[in-house]
């Protein structure tokens, strides 16, 4: 371990594994610092524990991580995993807790990869236990070989609520339900984005064949739900939600909920960035240029983290961001930066051509975004409902700072990332403005918590 | 809550304690898991209410899997990995603070 | 264009419990909120109702805590009766803790000042030996080097947050126009009356009173006012709710109702900023941890910083234009703490003109007296 590195990379999925081993190729001093307890990000989760057993059911897509993680274990760079972020700063002076012990190391550069996270689903009764995020029972299946309890019921919208079900079927679950919030006119408006799809056909035969499965399967499946809620006493019980213009209920004993995913923003917008919102999935991205720089000196983005696009694309991108980074710190020159980045970018721009068409059929799902009721529970943390954020607004809060103010939306544990975004489009759809207009919960130190002892020891990098 | 696909895979089997019940799990699960494996579904009761609750997310995002772990409170078990002997209880609402008064 | 008899520009503490004050005399308040982007001194700070050490130097803005200290259970229970917000006020008493003997006999000495510069000597805050403080404390050992500390009876805290939805509350209860999202850009005097204009239109008064924080010296210049105020960061902390252990608060460190513990004490001179730092967290975080060493397992969820308005010497402004009769000038860096005699005296002052006592202590010609000698 040094106290200074050329680059230190955030996050070890595809975009950070991917910029490690080009940043070592290049001669930079590379350190990695990740999470979980071995590399692979969320996508590639676990991928050197993987259960021989479960190989057929990971898929083809899952174990292309593979060769990546061991191209990353034979790169040299540095890797501290188990580290836990907890403040970056513009000085690109990193802090961290590793082993109970906070400290702080610098960096030349940074590359932000931390990916993405579900978006929260705020539906009613969505807190009680039996419920969980779809890409959560994805990450028990390839962490910890283990898969919800029958009878399961999916809810919301998202390729990977189809990927899920898939895994659920082959594992030989009880998938009694797959409702969606999403419907034909998605499908429909989605259309003009087909041709550029066509350019990556084996993502389109992949969901096909997705489809067909559950099909095959005899899944009740309903599309263009409403009014979804979670019934149950202390567990869950049910799925309700209208639908077919009726009522129905389905019993379950797990309930997965999906309402697509958003990139993950604690570091950049603690470093104040600069922000834009992409309106077809209703998230916040950092400005980005073609390589991932931010708008902040010395900061980079590679990844889900920057806007959601994928596994592949990450892995170019994450390269890209290395490669630039390498001529910026003089390790590469301008030439060789443009030869090593022209197949890379074409691979990228082909692979990201699939989104267009994935972003409209599967848009996020209006409850979700906005919970028509006042009952529905919006903060977990500070247990705050809908109706008690609509209340702030009505007494003259107008951002998600002035109704954490009031109400205390997002001073939990969690500190805003499980609430903010469905404050501020609460905020806005009672006030009947943009958005862009309501702004964000500001994000401050620590990102993750430490305790009053461990800064107190914390060594300051000079 | 949730089932273990190979419960005879190769893994090492490990020992934990949870709530005082002695309960085997396979060496590579994170806490979180481990425990809705065991015949219970909530990890938790909020700080406020008191309800219970369970993990949501099991990527660190969502905080609903904070647990007491050897003695620390507020962990978040689904960051964590079992070892053997592993005291795990749940977290019931606020953390206390263990402090001998000697005046 | 909106009129009303007074016309407050800034909703912070300050600002909108002058509006409720008024409002007892007047049916027509407008309250001006910029919202989003002010600095709001109000939200960031820790929630005490202080007495003890302030004032050195200045005997009659002792009082005035001390005065305000002094009604506060009383008024914390009215507003909260009228309002349903819980305001959490509690008035146990408060201390100061000295890390080491050095810091005691500083201590020491600054109250032995206060009480020679106070009336009669009545002067009422107590220094205590380390035992005499953790029998007060019983549920938290004291660390090793703590040497003792000073007890006020005066002193008490609440949760700010509340205080302002209250003011809130109550303001638009009484049917105060409170306009939010609003920023004043320019106050024009014409015909003995006040035209504003605004982000959103313009506003016109009787009377305006600006209490706009870190803004006022802009809008007093424009009536005719030389207000300076400069902005003094403070650093603060706040951990992981935790069983109550802490009734009492402390200079620096507290419990609140909800059974997080804030912590904070830092003075920086940045400017406008409001970023934190990692050095001066951490020095906190020492302090914590030596003044009580269980705490030191406490997990910080979040600390950010906010802006004191300071005064050349760190006492209120409360001035009425001399060119712009009507126009009043409210700032302080004690908000919470005068919430109770600006609602009430400093509303009578700008209603009726009946000035407290020994005002000028608290007008801008003390300034020009420090400026000429």
């Amino acid at each position: 371990m040094k106290s200074l590195y050329d680059l230190v990379i955030i996050g070890a999925g595809p975009a950070g594994l991917a910029a490690a081993v080009a940043a070592r190729d290049f001669g930079l001093s590379t350190l990695v610092l990740d999470e979980q307890q071995i590399p692979g990000g969320q996508i590639y989760r676990s991928i050197e524990k993987a259960l021989t057993e479960n190989t057929p059911v990971l898929g083809k897509d899952y174990f292309h991580g593979q060769k990546l993680v061991e191209r990353f274990r034979q790169a040299g760079a540095d890797y501290l995993p188990e580290a836990t972020i907890w403040d970056l700063g513009r000085d690109l002076i990193v802090s961290c807790l590793v082993d109970n012990q906070a400290r702080q190391i610098r960096a030349r550069h940074i590359l932000i990869a931390v990916g993405a996270m579900e978006r929260p689903v705020p539906i009613p009764g969505w807190t009680l236990p039996g419920v969980m995020g779809a890409a959560a029972a994805d990450i028990l299946f390839k962490s910890c070989d283990m898969i919800p309890e029958g009878p399961v019921v999916l809810a919301g919208s998202g390729p990977l609520q189809l990927l899920v079900a898939c895994r659920l079927i082959d594992n030989g679950v009880k998938v009694a339900g797959m409702v969606e919030t999403n419907g034909f006119g998605d499908n429909l408006k989605a259309l003009p984005h087909f041709p550029g799809a066509l350019r990556v056909p084996h993502y389109l035969i992949k969901g096909l064949s997705m489809l067909w499965k559950v099909r095959q399967a005899g899944i009740p499946a309903f599309r263009n739900a409403t009014n979804l809620r979670v019934e149950g006493d202390e567990s869950a019980e049910a799925l309700c939600f209208d639908a077919r213009g009726k009522a129905q209920k389905i019993p379950a004993k797990t309930i997965l909920l999906h309402e697509g995913v958003v990139p993950n923003l604690q570091l950049t917008r603690l470093l104040g960035c600069e922000h834009q919102w992409y309106e077809p999935q209703r998230y916040w991205k950092p400005v980005l240029d073609s390589w991932g720089q931010t708008s902040v000196n010395g900061i980079s983005v590679a990844g889900d983290a920057g806007g959601v696009f994928g596994a592949k694309t990450a892995e170019a991108a994450g390269h890209l961001a290395a490669i630039d980074i390498s001529s910026r710190l003089q390790a590469l020159s301008a030439q060789e930066k443009a030869s090593a980045a022209a197949p890379l970018l074409k691979e990228r721009a082909r692979e990201m051509s699939i989104r267009p068409f994935l972003d409209t059929v599967f848009p996020p799902g209006r409850q979700a975004l906005v919970p028509p009721g006042n009952e529905t529970l919006v903060c977990r943390c500070e247990e705050l409902t809908a109706g008690q954020i609509r209340e702030a607004v009505a007494l003259g809060a107008l951002s998600p700072g002035q109704v954490k103010a009031q109400t205390r939306a997002g001073m939990g544990p969690c500190q805003g990332r499980m609430c903010g975004l469905t404050v501020a489009e609460i905020i806005a759809a009672s006030r009947q403005v943009p958005l862009a207009e309501v702004g964000h919960l500001r994000v401050r130190p620590p990102l993750k918590p430490i305790t009053l002892g461990q800064l107190a020891k914390l060594e300051i990098a000079e | 809550m949730l089932k273990r696909l190979h419960e005879n895979s190769d893994r090492k089997k490990v020992t934990i304690n949870f709530e005082g019940v002695q309960i085997e799990v396979l060496a590579g699960e994170t806490v979180a898991a481990a425990v809705l494996a065991a015949e219970t579904d909530y990890t938790r009761t909020s700080a406020i209410s008191g309800v219970h609750r369970a993990p949501y997310c099991q990527m660190g995002i969502c905080f609903e899997c904070l647990m007491e772990i050897d003695g620390v409170p507020n962990r978040q078990a689904c960051m964590i990995e079992v070892r053997e002997g592993m005291k795990v209880n749940r977290q019931h609402g606020a953390r206390g603070l263990s402090d001998e008064v000697s005046v | 264009m909106k009129h009303s008899d007074f016309l407050v520009i800034g909703a912070g503490v300050i600002g909108s419990a002058v509006a409720c004050g008024l409002l007892r005399k007047s049916r027509s308040v407008t309250l001006l909120d910029e919202g989003g982007d002010a600095l709001r001194a109000s939200l960031g700070n820790f929630g005490l109702v202080w007495v003890q050490g302030k004032g050195q130097g200045a005997r009659r803005y002792a009082e005035w805590c001390h005065e305000a200290s002094e009604v506060f259970p009383e008024y914390a229970q009215k507003l909260q009766d009228e309002t349903g917000v819980d305001l959490a006020y509690r008035k146990p008493g408060g201390l100061t803790l000295c890390h080491g003997e050095e810091e005691y006999q500083k201590r020491t000495q600054v109250l032995a000042r206060l009480k020679n510069e106070s009336r009669h000597g009545a002067y009422d805050c107590s220094m205590l030996r380390r035992q005499e403080i953790q029998q007060m404390l019983p549920t938290l050992t004291l660390g090793p080097g703590i040497a003792g500390g000073s007890y006020s009876p005066h002193d008490g805290y609440l949760n700010p947050l509340a205080l302002l939805k209250a003011l809130h509350t109550s303001f638009t209860l009484g049917e105060g126009a409170f306009c939010s999202g609003i920023a004043a850009t320019n106050i024009y005097h014409e015909h003995g009356r006040f035209l504003v204009t605004t982000s959103k239109g313009k506003f016109s008064a009787e009377k305006i009173v600006l209490a706009a924080g870190h803004g006022v010296a802009r809008l007093a210049a424009m009536v005719g006012m030389q207000v300076e105020v400069h902005p003094e960061q403070g650093q603060l902390m706040v951990t992981e709710r935790t069983r109550p252990v802490l009734s009492m608060p402390i200079s620096g460190i507290q419990q609140t109702a909800e059974g997080s513990f804030i912590v904070g004490l830092s003075k920086r001179e940045i400017g406008f900023n409001t970023d934190t730092d990692t050095r001066l967290l951490k020095q906190m975080a020492q302090r914590v941890v030596n003044a009580f060493p269980a705490l030191a397992s406490l997990r910080i969820v979040r600390s950010w910083s906010a802006l004191r308005i300071l005064s050349a010497d760190g006492l209120p402004i409360y001035q009425q234009s001399e060119s712009c009769p009507g126009a009043y000038v409210v700032t302080s860096h004690s908000g919470i703490t005068l919430a109770p005699l600006h609602q009430t005296l400093i509303a009578d002052w700008i209603v009726d003109g009946v000035q407290p006592e020994e005002f000028e202590s608290f007008g801008t010609r003390r300034f020009d007296v420090e400026k000429t000698a």
